[in-house]
């Protein structure tokens, strides 16, 4: 029962430790992140998405952090963050179970001198990398909301201002640095 | 452990680990500031996005009287998101831009599934494997030293399938060191079988100076020489003489050959001169594809094992003798002594069924020339682990003593009725799954001189299991039976898909529910 308690305990701790890391804060104060495609200028705009109205929308993007103004109607495609598992998260649960599952028969074949525990450990963790890169193509796509027409009615609900943009715009937003910039339109 | 309980716990556990797996989906939905806030479901905190752009985060809240506002308790950011401080009171109507309610819903993509389905298997495999790990990988009647509870140091008479196929076995038992009087030695049953066991016997004979006592596959025992290593050991894949040179547990092994399970193989020795008698001293066991034949030759019989079974009974394996054809090929490993003109001599053979456990057993060779030995085993591909493969001198004959058991134990408690059946040779003791005796013996001597062989005698029946009836098929049944070179010719790809897995997921073949 010992090794029975061990093979758990060390499921348990690495479904729950991905899971910690894949459950944001109970509040996210910032807006989602968010990634356009453009259909003109840059290919790809990503950041955090700050305010959106009827035809413009605002993300904090890039290092050194600027304010990047879009026109909505030059965006072809809005996806917004929904949950944190991504695939990298899949491949380590299967990994993480494989890996589990590896030692507990290891111990297992131990007992019995059935000889090849070696290849246990490595064989399970193959097997297990292998199913969470299938369950990872999932949680790639399912981690994320696609929008397309992009709206304000649709967006306002992730930006850190879904009322708009503050009064005194989005300069203060800025880190105090010389290279911060607010691009406009 | 009972079924309820094998059942039970993984299912828990994979039904938490399933829940584990699927994300939180945090879904905001805002409202207008004058909406009221009364109904916020869940237990997420509301979001007051004021018209200065700061954030409240409200963890309790109410409307004020007459619709002036909202009352709360929370926390307090600014434009850029910095924690001002802690909030508590009430904020006017008009200073509201939006309300945020969030909403948390369990996203189940199919990833979750996969991980879920994944992690049931391989949890319940594991716990199963580990509850009862020789049903994972092993069979038949073991044996189990008091300081080794978790490894089985023999098996029984693994291959007598049937009452008219008992036979004795006897097996050296390397790693038993008693001090003092006593000996005792656990016997189980973990297999879906029933074992008959008409006698278990403790062999003993004081370990002649500087030596050891071997066992031939006759049972007559030799007092002997400490095995000497191979200078040279060669097999079809190298140099094999690291892995045989001592008894550690880390055995030689080849693949078996994917299109014919009877595909010979061999390896060839030379040891040091030696000069006078000397034995081929063998620790080795099967591989699993002894176990792999038998049961599938089950598994073609379908419905009509028993039938056979009671042929093999009342005639003996002559009743169907195409299968103990497959079964020696596999089984033995023949010895040949190269002569002094060159030609490869048999002069004996190697044989213990069973993929459990090693054995250690002498292949005396007779009296060999001056100068190098060279020996030749031959034996079916991928058949065997062989542990160790030694030299030694072969002194007088060894008469061991035969003991008796003096108590047995059944759950700490003396069972007289066990005992008096297993020191009577006209019965048998009946064992099923999950039995298990511990039998004490008591030494002529001062055990830290002796050295101790286990001899069992029985037979017994495996249980007909449903997955066996669903690939009857009378052909290879008879192929068995008129032809078994080709039957392991046809055997093989099987074989060969399970093998890189089988000593690992035993279990989960039809096999695995043993």
């Amino acid at each position: 029962m010992r090794e029975l308690g061990m093979v758990l305990a060390l499921a348990f701790g690495v479904a729950g430790g991905l899971r910690a890391q894949a459950t944001s804060p109970q509040v996210d104060v910032t807006g989602r992140a968010i990634t356009l495609l453009m259909v003109r200028g840059p290919q790809e705009v990503r950041g955090e998405l700050l305010a959106v109205r009827r035809d413009s929308l605002w993300v904090l993007a890039g290092r050194p952090e600027r304010v990047v103004a879009v026109r909505l109607r030059d965006v072809s495609e809005a996806t917004v963050r929904r949950h944190g598992w991504t695939a990298a998260r899949g491949i380590l649960w299967g990994l993480g179970v494989g890996a589990a599952s590896g030692v507990g028969l290891a111990v297992a074949c131990g007992k019995v001198s059935c000889g090849s525990g070696g290849a246990l450990i490595p064989g399970s963790m193959l097997v297990g990398v292998a199913v969470g890169g299938i369950a990872a193509l999932s949680y790639q796509y399912s981690s994320r909301w696609r929008f397309r027409p992009v709206t304000e009615v649709k967006l306002a609900p992730f930006a850190r201002f879904p009322q708009g943009p503050p009064p005194g715009g989005f300069d203060v937003l800025l880190r105090p640095t010389r290279d911060s910039v607010v691009v406009r339109p | 452990m009972s079924i309820a309980k094998r059942v039970t716990l993984p299912v828990l556990c994979a039904a938490a680990l399933v829940l584990e797996a699927c994300p939180t989906v945090r879904v905001p939905e805002l409202m207008d500031a004058s909406r009221t806030t009364a109904a916020n479901p869940g237990n997420y905190p509301l979001k007051v996005h004021l018209r200065s752009g700061d954030l409240l985060v409200l963890s309790s809240w109410s409307d004020l009287p007459g619709d002036s506002g909202l009352a709360g308790r929370g926390s307090r950011y600014d434009v850029r998101r910095r924690l001002v401080g802690s909030f508590s009171g009430g904020i006017a109507r008009d200073s509201i831009a939006l309300l945020e309610m969030t909403r948390g819903q369990v996203a189940s993509p199919v990833g979750s599934v996969v991980l879920g389905v994944y992690t049931v298997l391989a949890g319940a495999v594991t716990i199963a494997c580990l509850a009862d790990p020789k049903s994972c990988f092993g069979s038949c009647p073991t044996f189990y030293l008091d300081e080794a509870q978790d490894r089985p140091v023999a098996e029984g008479f693994s291959g007598s399938v049937a009452r008219s196929l008992e036979a004795t076995d006897v097996d050296y038992l390397a790693e038993a060191h008693a001090t003092g009087r006593g000996f005792a030695i656990t016997m189980r049953n973990e297999a879906l079988e029933t074992h008959a066991v008409r006698s278990v016997r403790l062999l003993v004979a004081a370990r002649p100076e500087g030596g050891s006592v071997v066992a031939a596959g006759d049972g007559r025992m030799y007092a002997a020489s400490e095995p000497t290593a191979p200078a040279r050991c060669e097999s079809r894949d190298g140099d094999c003489a690291a892995l045989v040179s001592r008894r550690d547990g880390r055995a030689w092994f080849s693949r078996a050959d994917s299109t014919d399970l009877g595909a010979s193989d061999s390896i060839d020795l030379l040891f040091p001169a030696i000069g006078g008698p000397a034995a081929l001293v063998v620790t080795a066991r099967q591989s699993l594809a002894s176990t792999y034949v038998f049961y599938q030759s089950l598994a073609y019989a379908g419905s009509r094992a028993g039938e056979i079974l009671a042929a093999v009974e009342r005639e003996g394996a002559s009743a169907f003798g195409g299968a103990w054809t497959l079964m020696h090929r596999l089984g033995s490993v023949e010895v040949l002594l190269r002569s002094t003109d060159g030609t490869w001599r048999p002069v004996g053979a190697f044989g213990e069924p069973g993929p459990i456990a090693a054995d250690r057993q002498a292949v005396p060779l007779g009296s060999v020339a001056a100068g190098p030995v060279r020996l030749r085993l031959r034996f079916a591909r991928g058949a065997w682990r062989f542990d160790e493969l030694g030299l030694v001198a072969l002194g007088s004959l060894v008469r061991p003593i035969a003991l008796d058991p003096a108590r047995v134990e059944r759950g700490g408690v003396a069972d007289t009725l066990a005992l008096a059946r297993l020191r009577d040779p006209n019965r048998y003791l009946v064992t099923n799954r999950g039995d298990q005796y511990r039998i004490v013996f008591d030494l002529p001597a001062d055990g830290a001189n002796l050295e101790f062989f286990l001899e069992s005698t029985g037979y017994y029946y495996e249980w007909m299991r449903p997955e066996w009836l669903r690939e009857e098929n009378p052909a290879m049944l008879a192929l068995i039976a008129v032809n078994p070179a080709a039957a392991l010719r046809a055997m093989a790809p099987g074989y060969a898909r399970l093998e890189p897995r089988f000593e690992e997921l035993f279990w989960a073949s039809r096999f695995g529910g043993r």
